[in-house]
């Protein structure tokens, strides 16, 4: 032995047993950390090839900007790539045609498509203003291919003809749409901009830009914007992807910087305690042995040191099996991510490593230990020597009063006892339970975020929609049936509508739109309780029945269940109300839902405005080609499957992190409490032992760790309920309400879930010690010391 | 009357070659209201003997009869609930719950079985003891020889058939230990009650009827009486 500490590993070699618990708690905070950060680095890496994918990867978009000003931004150090743009016909709605098919118009330059992240799949960027780029779907709804020429309808039915260049990647936009996205160059876009907007000056030109990542983005941002004097409105920034970048100062991002890093601290909290409370027991169970070292001459910054150095020499193991352990867990995350949704994390490393992650990890497990090591370590210095050599080491914090309590069993009374003795413990332990709770209700908080943000997708959500172009009654029934028996069609079901029937609403004249639901998405709105009030069997019936929709956002419902409506196509009667259509409401326009047979009756209309179809997984581009034929030219056609993957897979995504997040926090808490329990019930083991010579039964000894257990379990739950259920508001409020104005209420939900889950890791806490002592040896407990 | 019965009964620990006979075959009965003390040196196996008599550990072989009740036939359940109320123990470390008084302590076998004490007996007791005025006293609040006062106590409390007393003076000087072997004493003459004591205090033999030396866990019943000094 070279020295004192050399006893270190000695004793931790004897100790293996005592040291378990807070190996294991120091592994899982340094794997909580660990895969929580390394997660959420994948998801940033994840969300930013959304971000570039869905908005591009420029930083500042600048309004009205002379061309002189943009050359010298061009040339800035920290300007990696610029260019001008602009778009004719963003939205679809002008009459510009390109070979019949709407179409929109982007002016751009070569820089623009790295920009835009936007790769051509084949040919070259156009080299001349004759030529276009179009998008790969124009193919398919054209028969284009490269060198053909195309003609370009724009609005007062002008025509221009281009040679195709080259085609580029399909958008979830232009596929919704059925539309094709052009893209010219900018001189050629300039011309057409002046023939179709023959006053305009200029033509609306939108400067982007993209700073290098290697410099501090929002200092850049802040230098251009004086440099050349521009004001908040000419400048854009691309919001989704400097917050992912962590340099965006909208209000809204920066709280959830905020609420990101309270979470950590909270959780990084959660570990510090469950580390101090694990050693100070250890510490508690070889208080003599700090004694004798006292004795033998060990000054109390020696002891300080030993315990510093031991609890770091814990550190050699639980840090890399924490980290390791956090890394198979990313990586088994990341898997399940792009097998539940392939498209959306396409790009998600599977087996990637995350370096903040582990760097996180590794800090966090030196930090929480080293701050977890200094009360146990001022404790076991503070031990008297006299402790050692009297053996009564643990009345050096005698007990001051006794709370015997005379109505209860006295097994209860000494389990309360147990807990409520020692304050600081008790408060230790109280704290971490009700800092789980904190946990747990801040989690919950952005759960009722996330059902906002992300809406699942309904039941009812369509891969493709066949629209009658004039919103009439157009599509007829046997179109649907011929559909139905095509290869890939899982379901298909239509509405016809009726827009802007004049109507008398209790007294108030209005118009209403009506339109019908067949038995399928009656059953959903059934299944899927979205009737808020009634009874969807009526609607059935032979009587003129309809639904009204009241959305939770808005105030009070202006339909009642059994109002009847005068309207111009008769009066009908409000068998229920639903929460949710597929249809967006507008103030001035009631929606009331009728049957199909219902909708015939008052309208005379058999066939259908809208067909949605639902696809099989195995549906091929084929199948959707066939469809897109059987409808013919005339319909409009949708293609909603990259929209709903989106969809889908960022509901995937949040819904996976925050319930895995939660299933953590509870596992903490579960943790947390068994590992206290055991370690209250070892420091106590000889006064067990005693107690059973004297003749306390097993079943008395587990009401007692049970009465101790509940007793910390029921106090942190009263703490965990007073600061946790206001900081649920503080959350809701700040997250949910401020949005959407959903108002906030208790959750007793959550708070029920929360409690049950305390009360049954309680409950599991007595298994171990009460294994503990049916095993117990009365004889060698009681001569331990 | 015969109240205790000890048959051929051996307590080996470990096996094989590295096997400690802790305890050879060892015999004896003991009467009502008998004080016996156990002496030998440290290691010869008194403690194991005594531990065994209170079904405090399980021997290798042999039997315990209690008032004619075989201790190792019982399951552990009944074993602890008839030690609970036939054996009282005073340890050389007092062994009380240092959360509750002195009053709760002595009555806390009783209390272990939901019975709740006699004030009468209760008062007697503690007047016997010296403890009434430190009754609401914690255990961190007394002397060692009160603590061990407050033990015998509370091994008096339910008038135990047997008392198994492991070095009860082995803390305490010797005005505490002469208190304490009154105390036991009164207890195996006044109240019939029978006791066995582990003492290496040779002196302290003076106060049993009866002394039995454990030699290498060999026991041997030296007969005895009272004032009788062991070399």
């Amino acid at each position: 032995m070279k020295s004192y500490l050399s006893l270190i590993p000695v004793c931790a070699k004897t100790h293996r047993k005592q040291n378990r618990m807070t190996l294991l708690s120091i592994i899982f905070s340094v794997f909580l950390v660990t895969a929580v950060f390394g997660m959420a680095d994948m998801e940033i890496r994840s969300q930013k090839l959304q971000a570039v994918s869905r908005y591009g990867s420029w930083h500042i978009q600048i309004h009205n900007l002379p061309k002189e000003d943009a050359a010298l931004i061009a040339r800035r150090p920290d300007v990696t790539l610029s260019s001008w743009y602009n778009i004719l016909n963003y939205r679809v709605r002008e009459d510009y045609f390109i070979g019949g098919k709407r179409a929109a118009v982007c002016g751009i330059e070569p820089s623009m498509l790295s920009i835009m992240e936007y790769e051509l799949t084949e040919g070259n960027f156009p080299e001349n203003d004759s030529q276009i780029i179009l998008t790969n779907s124009s193919k398919e709804l054209l028969g284009a291919k490269l060198g053909d020429p195309v003609t370009l309808t724009i609005p007062g039915g002008g025509t221009l003809t281009y040679t195709i260049s080259g085609f580029g990647m399909d958008t979830s936009a232009a596929m919704e749409s059925d539309s094709i996205i052009s893209f010219l160059p900018l001189s050629a876009f300039q011309s057409l901009y002046h023939l179709v907007h023959e006053t305009a000056e200029d033509s609306d030109l939108v400067y982007y830009v993209r700073f290098s990542e290697h410099c501090n983005i929002r200092k850049s941002i802040q230098d251009v914007k004086e440099q050349f004097r521009l004001n908040e409105d000419q400048i854009g920034e691309n919001t989704a992807l400097l917050g992912l970048m962590g340099f965006s100062r909208d209000s809204y991002m920066m709280g959830l910087y905020a609420i990101a890093g309270v979470l950590f601290l909270l959780v990084l909290t959660a570990g510090v305690l469950m580390v101090t409370s694990s050693m100070s027991s250890n510490i508690a169970q070889r208080t003599e042995f700090f004694g004798l070292l006292r004795c033998l001459g060990a000054a109390p910054k020696q002891i300080r040191r030993f315990v510093r150095l031991e609890a770091l020499n814990w550190c050699r193991t639980a840090i890399p099996v924490g980290v390791f352990l956090a890394v198979v867990t990313v990586w088994g995350l990341c898997g399940a991510l792009r097998y539940l949704s392939s498209m959306y994390f396409a790009q998600m490393p599977v087996f990637g490593v995350s370096l903040p992650g582990i760097l996180a990890g590794i800090l966090t497990g030196l930090v929480t230990v080293l701050l977890a090591a200094r009360s146990p370590a001022r404790k076991a210095s503070s031990v008297s020597p006299a402790a050692a050599v009297m053996g009564n080491a643990d009345t050096a914090q005698p007990i001051e009063k006794s709370v015997f309590t005379p109505n209860l069993p006295i097994e209860l009374s000494l389990g309360i006892r147990h807990a409520l003795g020692r304050k600081k413990n008790f408060l230790l332990m109280s704290c971490s339970f009700a800092l789980s709770i904190l946990l747990f209700l801040s989690f919950c908080a952005a759960s009722a975020f996330m059902d906002h943000a992300i809406t699942p997708l309904r039941p009812y959500t369509p891969d493709l929609t066949i629209v009658s172009p004039d919103s009439a009654c157009s599509i007829d029934a046997d179109l649907a049936a011929e559909i139905a028996d095509c290869p890939g069609v899982k379901r298909i079901f239509g509405r016809s509508f009726a827009y802007h029937v004049p109507a008398d609403l209790l007294g108030q004249k209005k118009e209403i739109m009506l339109f019908s639901y067949d038995l399928q998405q009656l059953n959903w709105a059934e299944e899927y309780h979205y009737v808020l009030d009634g009874d969807l069997s009526k609607m059935t019936e032979e009587g003129n029945y309809v639904l009204a929709v009241h959305e939770q956002t808005e105030a009070e419902p202006s339909l009642q269940t059994g109002d009847v409506i005068h309207t111009a196509l008769g009066d009908v009667t409000v068998a229920g109300i639903l929460s949710h259509c597929p249809i967006d409401g507008t103030s001035d326009m009631e929606r009331l839902i009728c049957s199909e047979d219902t909708f015939r009756r008052l309208t005379g209309e058999t066939g259908y405005t809208v067909l949605d179809i639902q696809l099989t997984r195995k549906a091929a581009d084929e199948d959707i080609n066939r469809i897109r034929t059987l409808a013919g030219d005339q319909m409009l056609f949708c293609d909603q499957r990259l929209g709903n993957q989106d969809a889908k897979g960022a509901y995937w995504a949040f819904t996976l992190f925050l319930y895995g997040f939660l299933a953590v926090i509870v596992l903490i808490a579960c943790f947390h409490i068994v590992n206290s329990i055991s370690m209250s019930v070892s420091a106590r083991m000889q006064q067990y032992g005693a107690m059973r010579a004297v003749g306390i039964s097993c079943g008395q000894f587990i009401r007692m760790i049970a009465a101790e257990a509940l007793s910390y379990a029921f106090f942190g739950c009263v703490f965990g309920c007073f600061f946790g259920v206001p900081l649920h508001y503080l959350l809701f409020s700040r997250l949910v309400t401020a949005r959407w104005g959903t108002p906030w209420s208790v959750p007793y939900f959550a708070l029920a879930l929360i409690f049950l889950v305390v009360a049954a890791a309680s409950g599991a806490a007595v298994l171990q010690p009460a294994r503990l002592i049916r095993r117990m040896s009365i004889v060698d407990t009681i001569h331990s010391r | 009357m015969e109240i205790l019965k000890i048959q051929h009964l051996c307590k080996t620990y470990g096996t094989g070659e590295s096997s400690v006979a802790a305890l050879k075959d060892a015999s004896f009965t003991m009467a009502k209201g008998e004080f016996a003390a156990i002496v030998g040196e440290s290691g010869s196996g008194k403690t194991t003997l005594l531990n065994l008599i209170g079904g405090l550990d399980e021997p290798s072989s042999g039997e315990v009869y209690l008032s004619g009740q075989p201790l190792f036939s019982m399951r552990e359940q009944e074993r602890t609930l008839f030690r609970r109320r036939n054996i009282g123990f005073v340890f050389q470390s007092f062994q009380l719950i240092p959360e509750l008084t002195v009053e709760q302590n002595i009555v806390f076998p009783l209390l272990l079985d939901y019975q709740k004490p006699d004030p009468k007996k209760l008062e007697e007791l503690l007047a016997i003891l010296g403890l009434t005025e430190r009754r609401r006293h914690l255990p961190s609040q007394l002397s060692g020889g009160q603590q061990q006062r407050t033990a015998v106590g509370r091994a008096l409390i339910h008038s135990p058939m047997l008392i198994l007393a492991d070095e009860p003076t082995g803390n305490l000087d010797s005005r505490s230990s002469r208190e304490i072997m009154e105390l036991l004493t009164r207890a195996a003459h006044h109240y019939r009650q029978t006791v066995l004591m582990i003492t290496h205090n040779m002196d302290l033999t003076a106060y049993a009827d009866r002394v039995l030396r454990v030699s290498d866990g060999q026991l041997t019943d030296l007969g005895g009486n009272r004032d009788e000094k062991l070399s």
